[in-house]
């Protein structure tokens, strides 16, 4: 077993991938590999990534490449993705964080919110702690998950590993250990003039109903009658 | 003290067994209703089986009863060699797998007692508190790997799989010994 890989390890992995390829390719970071070069955590056990090229030859390259480096460096890499626990949000890759280039290499962390989403799908107790830090840290945004949660949840394949309902469990887990209370968001066929939150109360899940006020009139302020 | 059987007696003795007490990913050949031991002897029994799976059940049967790693720590003492090693090290696995899917095991078993510590010291590893329990299976599956040749971390993640899998299900845990 290798040992885990720390910032400077990650550091010396991306240069060496820089110097050694020559067709542009956009490399993903994912996983814990992400809080590692951000900064949040210590170390990872394996170099998660997923890799995207507009020229095929650049990825074949880079997959001869990497078995060499894995020797020398003394580092775990693994192809990995969110989808592999759970159906991605449209555009996830599109919705990827540029972070820096080493030579042709483009690397970015891969979409933070589909990462938490698959941290919450499964939902080991580093996997929780890792997305307590990313919304703490501010590198993920609460409401694009729940948003995010509501665009997947409908989809008819992708579950394979975690169920719907399952993941659903783990979500209210998370925002229990979050403090969030869960937002439902309108639908169509709700009445916009209503807002809808829930909460718990006592171990039960409670919905509470409220009208919004009626928008303001454009125009110099009113003074009240 | 029973007599302990070999081969396939011996699979549907234990299987049987720990479908008694509510484990049930591996099943007896034979239905037919045999005497359960008491939790305690299953886990010597599981400890000595010759089949890998048997006694990869020690770890299984400690997760899902961990109010008993008192009795599962009575029955490595009466053992001696290989097999009190081995078994010493499926139960810190079960403890250090029961600190890294904490939360996943609660919401499929309900809240559980820890897995006390126990064997650490005298087997080298770190605290089970280090890194959610991770930093003490990683280093014990680098132990067993040099010691007897196998992947056993790649084992534990299976076992762990399986068992998550599993563990949902109704029933699971539910005790007719």
């Amino acid at each position: 077993m290798r040992e885990p890989t720390g910032r400077r390890k990650l550091e010396q992995f991306l240069a060496a991938l820089g110097r050694a390829l020559r067709r542009p390719i956009r490399l993903y970071l994912v996983g814990g590999t992400v809080l590692v070069d951000a900064g949040l955590r210590g170390a990872t056990l394996d170099i998660d990534f997923t890799v995207d090229a507009d020229d095929a030859t650049a990825v074949a390259d880079f997959e001869k490449v990497v078995p060499a480096l894995k020797d020398r460096l003394n580092v775990n890499v693994e192809p990995a993705s969110p989808a592999d626990f759970m159906p991605v949000r449209q555009g996830a890759l599109g919705k990827s964080r540029y972070v820096r280039n080493y030579g042709p290499v483009s690397v970015y962390y891969y979409d933070p919110v589909s990462l938490v989403l698959a941290k919450v799908a499964r939902a080991s107790e580093r996997d929780m702690a890792d997305v307590e830090t990313m919304v703490r840290a501010g590198l993920v945004d609460w409401a694009e998950v729940e948003a995010a949660w509501n665009e997947v949840r409908e989809r008819p394949t992708g579950w394979l590993r975690h169920s719907p309902d399952e993941i659903e469990r783990h979500l209210a887990a998370t925002r229990s250990r979050l403090n969030i209370q869960a937002a439902v968001p309108p639908t169509a066929d709700d009445d916009r003039s209503v807002q809808v939150r829930q909460h718990q109360r006592r171990g039960r899940t409670v919905r509470a109903h409220w009208r919004r006020p009626p928008p303001r009139p454009s125009g110099p302020a009113q003074e009240s009658c | 003290m029973a007599i302990e059987s070999t081969g396939a007696a011996e699979w549907d003795e234990l299987a049987a067994a720990l479908n008694a007490y509510g484990v049930f990913h591996v099943a007896p050949t034979d239905r037919a209703r045999k005497a359960v031991p008491p939790i305690g002897e299953l886990y010597r029994r599981l400890a000595l089986a010759s089949d890998p799976r048997l006694q990869e059940a020690f770890v299984v049967l400690l997760l899902t009863h961990p109010a008993t790693a008192g009795v599962a720590r009575a029955a490595i003492d009466t053992l001696t060699g290989a097999a009190h090693d081995r078994a010493e090290r499926r139960y810190v696995a079960a403890a250090a797998l029961q600190r890294m899917w904490r939360t996943r095991l609660a919401l499929a078993m309900g809240p559980q007692p820890s897995i006390p510590p126990a064997y650490l010291d005298e087997l080298g590893l770190p605290s089970l508190e280090e890194d959610f329990g991770e930093a003490a299976l990683r280093r014990l599956a680098e132990q067993e790997q040099a010691r007897y040749g196998y992947n056993a971390w790649s084992g534990y993640r299976s076992l762990m799989d399986m068992f998550l899998g599993h563990c949902r299900l109704r029933g699971w845990g539910r005790t007719r010994a």
